[in-house]
């Protein structure tokens, strides 16, 4: 782990992985999306709006996965100061809010039909709003505070919070839900999960994690340059 | 331990001196609980409705309005620093700076809400439960706002950011609540569990918050 | 996948929506990279050069 805390080495070992990074991620994204909208079946009840399901689940579990990210890269970047944590952990941030902003809005595409309105206050909607501002106040942070070591310190401090209140959000919202929803409850995966559903979702579930992972190392890529760059425009000044 | 509470008296007498914290924040209750059937209708029976989620949010509301004065002017004038240098351990700090809070600002409004619900029409039976229940609840609340105020502290912006950390925090306080209060008039049986989960969350609050905002501190000073 | 059931406009914004989003977040990620490598060539060109009038004003 030490090894690859090292900036440079890291960079080294993001280029190697990158490229089977990148071809895994186009080509699970091709063969999930053949599954999803030619050889899955229609749903007998929801027609062809099940589809959405392949889009909308992934991204849901991509925007909770995400934020495990961030608060695992956290817990280190507190613990045990490994350089690269807050790295890992900023960089996560706006790719899970996308996860999240997709999650909830592909959420809002599958409940008009089903549901007949657009928004609908159930337990895991609502759950991953809260999770959307959660994501949106620790980007907040990083933008409010210029010294960058401070910012990290402070960020990491609220993703730790968030990660701990999401458990208690999620208790509450079903508590919440089950107080007021009726005896029908609105299952959001849908017909029980046969294989002819299943094999969509995980592919692209996984196409989803592949294209998390290439646009992470990426954009962490890219932070390194940028802390380099920060360096060397001080030593010019300087210098 | 003295320390403690002569730092919980300080800002006491420093909230009351400045007159702007329990009275800033009543003020902001009124406006509402006044705006709140202007925007909506005098319809009693949807108002008794409203009341409890209404006035609940409305706490919610008035104690993050207040925040700001945590640990603003001891950041200004520098006694901030010196706190995180003495004796007394910087979480302990915090834990004093949220219960004087508490005193000052949550503890009166909640105090004062079951009163202020009549303007909602709210049912007398709901007295007791919310009083107790926002009592409960209000800890809490200090306790996160003193969170998202040490996590802010000096930030130019730092109002508008509070909001946005502090607001998800406070969904399970709002949540088990209202569920408490409304449980006499709804469900009954769920009034004893959602007072153990509000009395829980105060609790855990009550010692994980400090940790996290004196982190926060650290984090700024250094 | 049949273009005439019913609620098919849905299914094809969701997808449409998805296919915007996850792009346009991977072309922006993709292109800070290149402007930031960029400009990282250029600082360590600058810096080369800062490093060579030294060598020039050597005495003979």
């Amino acid at each position: 782990m030490q090894v690859y805390a090292n900036p440079t080495r890291f960079n080294a070992l993001a280029l190697t992985v990158l490229p089977w990074c990148i071809g895994a991620t186009v080509l699970l994204f091709l063969v999930g999306l053949y599954y999803s909208l030619i050889v899955a079946p229609q749903d007998y009840q929801q027609g062809e709006t099940v589809r959405i399901m392949f889009i909308h689940v992934p991204a849901a579990w991509m925007a909770m996965a995400t934020y495990t990210v961030m608060a695992l890269a956290s817990a280190v970047a507190i613990i045990w100061r490994h350089p690269l944590a807050d790295v890992a952990a900023k960089t996560a941030a706006p790719i899970g809010a996308c996860f999240t902003f997709l999650a909830l809005v592909t959420g809002s595409l599958w409940g008009k039909p089903m549901w007949g309105t657009w928004w609908v206050w159930d337990a895991r909607l609502t759950s991953v709003f809260v999770l959307f501002l959660l994501y949106l106040g620790y980007i907040a942070i990083w933008q409010a505070i210029e010294e960058p070591t401070r910012a990290a310190r402070l960020a990491a401090i609220v993703a730790l919070v968030g990660f701990v209140n999401i458990p208690i959000i999620k208790f509450s919202v079903d508590w919440w839900n089950s107080l007021h929803q009726p005896a029908s409850v609105f299952r959001m995966d849908g017909p029980a999960i046969h294989s002819s559903i299943l094999t969509p979702l995980l592919i692209m579930a996984l196409a989803y994690t592949m294209l998390f992972l290439t646009l992470h190392l990426i954009a962490m890529r890219t932070e390194i340059m940028q802390r380099r760059i920060h360096n060397m425009e001080q030593a010019e000044v300087q210098g | 331990m003295s320390m403690f509470w002569s730092l919980i008296r300080r800002d006491i007498v420093l909230t009351l001196r400045q007159g702007g914290g329990a009275g800033m924040a009543l003020g902001f209750f009124l406006t509402v609980l006044v705006l709140l059937p202007l925007g909506i209708g005098p319809d009693l029976k949807f108002l008794q409705r409203l009341a409890p989620g209404a006035l609940w949010i409305t706490l919610l509301l008035s104690v993050l309005l207040s925040t700001d004065r945590i640990f603003a002017p001891d950041y200004e004038d520098g006694s901030l620093e010196i706190m995180t240098m003495g004796p007394m351990p910087l979480e302990l700090v915090a834990l004093a700076k949220s219960v004087a809070h508490w005193l000052g600002t949550g503890l009166p409004l909640a105090i004062l809400a079951p009163g202020l619900g009549v303007l909602l029409n709210l049912d007398a039976l709901l007295f007791g439960p919310i009083l107790l229940a926002m009592v409960l609840g209000s800890l809490a609340l200090s306790l996160l706002a003193c969170l998202g105020a040490a996590v802010t502290v000096g930030l130019r912006r730092g109002g508008m950011i509070i909001s946005l950390l502090i607001l998800p925090l406070y969904v399970p306080v709002l949540i088990f609540g209202v569920s408490a209060t409304n449980a006499i008039t709804g469900v009954p049986e769920l009034f004893g569990p959602s007072m153990l989960i509000l009395t829980a969350i105060s609790l855990a609050s009550l010692v994980l918050a400090p940790i996290a905002a004196a982190a926060a501190i650290r984090a700024h000073m250094a | 996948m049949s273009f005439t059931a019913p609620h098919i406009g849905f299914v094809l914004a969701s997808y449409g929506l998805s296919a915007l989003v996850l792009v346009g977040l991977t072309v922006m990620i993709v292109w800070q990279a290149r402007a930031t490598a960029n400009r990282l060539k250029d600082l360590e060109g600058r810096a080369a050069k800062r490093r060579k009038p030294a060598k020039q004003v050597e005495p003979q």
